[in-house]
């Protein structure tokens, strides 16, 4: 039913190894997963029901998701899972809504997942882990207001702070300077950071964003552009340098929070955004203008994670569960791990897809029946150790 | 005369904890079972627990989203009811932002806050606790109130409030933002206007978030006048002694023991810090502060059970006290130590060293009750040596004229005439060089001593002492809306004006309040009255300057009064006698809260009127551009008997 997903791009294997969670509920059973894929990375928190917890999932070939007897490795862990980031080609960084944050590898040829290193930390939930671009240290966010700087080879926290005066939402490291990073909360604020100035923090002009900022990102090929999505659904394109005129990449394709964003690596003038309308939408950023470019409405509950596997297609998972490949060229969205009914959709606008009933639908229907199946795999995984892999 | 009212039926017994109760907070509860069992077993007395997972958002509005099916949160199986009325404090959802500037948010706040508040009250939770992050929770209010005025489950709504702002306590690591040089913003306001808003709904309370900085003693010290119902206390504040426990600095467990007072829970909150010592010792700390809380004095012990209890003022002038509240009073270690002290000096002065074997005097008791004045006189007598001629005491309670007579026959002998008369009625066979007399309220003149004392001094010398020689009250306004909620819940009498309990004063052992600013002087009476034409209406006008925004529910009363020369009894705060219970303060209060910034000037006027037949007070309150009617016209609610 729900599904949250991270991604990020393995520099290395481009087109091979994508990375990606999502979170799912199963709407009999009332939990929600959190799937890795081959070369998608999954994860899942069950939101409601009796037992809270959280699971990531590796799936070696992206079709198999978000089947849960097709990963190649799973683990259940002992709390939901806010966010999660590739660190190197098999290591994982995992945001804990116990407030911590773990460190998993990938071994035996991604078929197992190892705890490296756990930490506790944040005295709330963790809403956002990033990896600086040296891979040695990473940052988290917190509903506890506070930000967290930690060493990745043992992860030790090394810098901790409270800047923000409220529920801090969103943290991403900057694409090239491993001191920099951006982060935004709830108190309304944008902070820019750089930790080798006495005053590390700095406020962000946010204008002309209005409302809360709920998502942050900076573009991976300007050291000076971010991305910030907003609580009403808009979407901007920040200069960090004063006095540049930031009022022309301003957009507002979404009706509600926006959840994430994503650059497309190989292709950064094209940003993903992804919703609380459940909508996925695609604008570029050329001429100074922003512009959609792509918008589709398949997902039937908030959508939470989004990564970019070629220029063109963008996988996209949600609170109901499934996963999406998008086309952005052939403007199609196509189900993953429902090979054998795998369906189409034709991308439109939220006015063109009014809110369906569910009885008679296709899609539904097929859906409850993988859910089900789920379900009995989910409940064999859940009786061996949490620390096991589960073999796809 | 005192003036504890001890109605049988409405007698509070003292509640005595032996323990501190103390509760685990958890931000995230992957198992219920599990953080109740582990919270349990560490000594925690119960759980704060997410009602619904934090992250679980919901869509009201439109959108594919607003058809999801699946439960709101685990079932109400997983646990006994019994436990969740007894164990669990729910906490509403950290996405909830009902004073959104943005339609959707606050829409879907507004909704979600109600399905997890109906959600509450269903699982029969005792309270529910949610965030007051800022001093923005006007629509909050709004639905909070609803909530209070719809459901009939008595469930009580704590709002978390830190002692200093989120914002006051953010480190100082951004550019261009200086740390807050004018002092901290007043969370006091945020909780103010929230509840003011709510029109102080007694199901509403604080939970108090102690924060690593303290604001001044003043603005802790006002928080002690509200309902605050537990301290939220972070494991981040505590620090490692050199054993290696966590025990908190000095000035954040002074907070704590000043919120024990008001009978606080504690929740710790945060990760364990001191794992090695495991999350017990938290709860270990907290119980050690209690116990080691300093032992109430004289005072607190007697008035325990009786805080902030209202009480109608005894009319010991038109009814009869009984046996028990005589010898409650009795047993007062100070006051007849005092009076037979200033009986001393009296008889000192009257009597030089030289007449000593000579010169015989009488004393006159009026009012003597079962007779510990009578002892106290002829006490000081016998000290200094004075002969006594003869010792009158004058009582009209026939009830208390039986022990006065069986006193007399057993002990006294002849040296006390025990005369049954009211004191005003009584013909003298002689006049009298000292009249000794208790009828002192809280208020001093309130249980008419002036009346009586009057209606005495014709059969005192004309050189007579009268002890007690004068009296004065005081008045301080007051905040407590704890107190005001007593008030607004007691109904006007049959006959009486539906105002009628806002205009009468009450005698209060003041406990969960705050006086706004040192008490002032109102009326004065000397005794003899040595005026040509006696006049005991008074009329007096006290302007108060409070030097904190606050709200004043009311005036506190007291009294002092000279026995003799510099023997005094005082109940003023800062001159109280040591030790001495037999009064409590008095309460004024108003109909509707006056609200005041600093540094604004508070006007009380305050009549004391007479009749023949009866007295009364009537009052009223100016502050700024609000002005309160007179309370008490022609005392329609409230009058004194003569």
């Amino acid at each position: 039913m729900c599904t949250i997903a991270w991604c990020r791009e393995q520099a290395d294997l481009p087109s091979v190894c994508r990375t990606k969670s999502t979170k799912r509920v199963d709407t009999r059973n009332h939990f929600i997963r959190r799937i890795f894929y081959g070369g998608l990375l999954l994860g899942a928190s069950c939101l409601t029901g009796r037992f809270w917890l959280g699971s990531l999932w590796y799936y070696q070939t992206a079709e198999s998701a978000p089947d849960v007897d097709r990963c190649t490795a799973g683990v259940q862990l002992e709390a939901g899972v806010g966010d999660a980031k590739w660190i190197d080609n098999t290591h994982v960084l995992v945001g804990l809504d116990t407030g911590g944050i773990a460190v998993w590898n990938l071994e035996d040829d991604f078929r197992t997942f190892v705890l490296s290193h756990a930490a506790v930390g944040h005295d709330g939930v963790v809403t956002s882990v990033s990896v600086t671009c040296d891979k040695t240290k990473a940052a988290s966010s917190s509903h506890d207001r506070c930000i967290k700087l930690w060493d990745l080879s043992n992860t030790v926290q090394f810098y901790t702070t409270q800047a923000h005066s409220d529920i801090v939402y969103s943290i991403d490291c900057h694409p090239n300077e491993s001191d920099l990073f951006v982060s935004c909360s709830q108190d309304g604020r944008i902070l820019v950071w750089d930790r080798r100035k006495v005053k590390p923090a700095s406020i962000l002009n946010k204008s002309p964003l209005q409302y809360t900022p709920t998502c942050v990102k900076w573009r991976p090929d300007n050291p000076y552009k971010l991305a910030v999505g907003s609580e009403s659904g808009q979407i901007v394109v920040l200069d960090t340098r004063a006095g540049v005129d930031n009022s022309y990449l301003n957009i507002a394709p979404h009706k509600r929070l926006v959840n994430n964003l994503q650059f497309c690596p190989n292709k950064p003038s094209l940003l993903a955004s992804v919703s609380e309308d459940c909508k996925v939408v695609v604008c570029t950023t050329e001429n100074e203008t922003m512009k959609v470019i792509y918008s589709n409405t398949t997902h039937r509950d908030f959508v939470r994670g989004l990564t970019w596997s070629t220029e063109s297609q963008l996988y996209t998972c949600a609170w109901d569960s499934r996963i999406l490949l998008h086309d952005i060229t052939k403007q199609t969205a196509t189900f993953m791990g429902e090979s054998s009914s795998c369906k189409l959709e034709v991308n439109g606008d939220i006015a063109d897809h009014p809110v369906e009933n569910g009885s008679g639908d296709v899609g539904t229907d097929v859906d409850k029946s993988k859910l089900d199946q789920c379900k009995l795999s989910y409940s064999q995984a859940v009786k061996s150790q949490p620390e096991m892999s589960a073999e796809g | 005369m005192e003036s504890l009212h001890l109605d049988l039926e409405e007698e509070k017994m003292p509640r005595i904890n032996s323990r501190a109760s103390c509760g685990r907070d958890f931000h995230c509860c992957p198992d219920i079972s599990t953080a109740i069992e582990t919270a349990c077993r560490a000594g925690y007395d119960f759980v704060c627990l997410p009602l619904v997972n934090p992250r679980f958002k919901r869509e009201f509005i439109d959108g594919p989203a607003k058809n999801r099916k699946c439960a709101l949160t685990r079932s109400d199986m997983c646990l006994v009811s019994q436990d969740w009325n007894s164990l669990v404090v729910g906490k509403t959802s950290p996405w909830l932002h009902l004073d959104s500037d943005h339609y959707n948010t606050r829409k879907n706040s507004e909704l979600a806050l109600k399905e997890e508040l109906t959600w509450s009250a269903h699982l029969g939770l005792p309270a529910v606790l949610m965030p007051l992050p800022n001093g923005k929770s006007i629509n909050l209010a709004q639905c909070i109130s609803e909530q209070i005025t719809s459901s009939y489950y008595q469930q009580q709504y704590w709002l978390q409030v830190p002692l200093v702002s989120y914002a006051d306590s953010c480190d100082p690591v951004i550019e261009g933002v200086d740390s807050n040089m004018d002092g901290y913003e007043d969370t006091w306001q945020w909780w103010n206007l929230f509840r003011s808003l709510c029109d102080s709904n007694k199901r509403l309370g604080v939970a108090l978030e102690l924060t690593a900085d303290l604001p001044s003693s003043e603005i802790i010290d006002r928080w002690l006048s509200e309902p605050v119902k537990a301290v939220i206390v972070s494991t981040s504040l505590f620090l490692t002694n050199h054993k290696g426990y966590p025990v908190l600095a000095k000035p954040h467990q002074a907070v704590i023991k000043k919120l024990f007072k008001l009978e606080a829970q504690v929740i710790i909150t945060g990760q364990d810090r001191h794992p090695e010592k495991t999350i017990r010792a938290y709860q270990q700390y907290i119980d050690h502060l209690w116990q080691t809380q300093e032992p109430l004095d004289t005072v607190s012990q007697f008035a325990k059970g009786y805080e902030d209890f209202l009480q109608s003022p005894l009319q010991p002038l038109m009814d009869n006290l009984e046996s028990q509240t005589y010898e409650i009073f009795e047993k007062d270690p100070i006051k007849y130590s005092q009076y037979q002290k200033a009986i001393y000096e009296a008889l000192k002065d009257r009597v030089p060293l030289e007449e000593r074997n000579t010169k015989e005097v009488v004393i006159m008791v009026v009012g003597a009750g079962r007779g510990p004045l009578v002892r106290a006189a002829l006490a000081a007598a016998e000290d200094i040596g004075v002969k006594l001629k003869k010792l009158y005491a004058i009582e009209k309670n026939p009830n208390a004229i039986i022990t006065l007579e069986n006193i007399k026959d057993e002990e006294w002998k002849d040296s006390v005439e025990v005369i049954s008369c009211d004191m005003r009625d009584w013909e003298a066979p002689v006049k009298a060089d000292i009249l000794v007399s208790e009828l002192l309220g809280s208020f001093g003149d309130n249980e008419l001593s002036p009346e009586c004392l009057d209606g005495t001094q014709r059969y005192l010398k004309e050189d007579g002492i009268s002890i007690p020689e004068q009296y004065t009250s005081y008045l301080a306004p007051l905040m407590s809306s704890k107190l005001y909620n007593e008030v607004r819940a007691s109904k006007a009498e049959r006959g009486k004006p539906p105002e009628a309990p806002f205009e009468m004063p009450y005698v209060v052992r003041l406990h969960n309040c705050a006086t706004l600013a040192k008490p002032q002087p109102v009326f004065t009476f000397i005794h003899p009255n040595k005026d040509d034409v006696i006049d005991n209406c008074r009329y007096k006008s006290l302007e108060f300057s409070v030097d904190q925004d606050s709200t004043v529910h009311g005036f506190a009363g007291y009294f002092d009064t000279v026995l003799y020369r510099d023997v005094t009894l005082s109940i003023v705060p800062e001159t109280h006698s040591p030790g001495m219970f037999s009064w409590f303060p008095i309460f004024f209060p108003i109909r509707v809260p006056i609200m005041i910034t600093s540094d604004s000037i508070v006007t009380i006027d305050i009549w004391r009127r007479c009749t023949s037949k009866n007295v009364w007070y009537e009052w009223a309150f100016r502050c700024g551009g609000q002005i309160s009617p007179i309370h008490n016209p022609k005392g329609r609610s409230y009058t004194i008997g003569l």
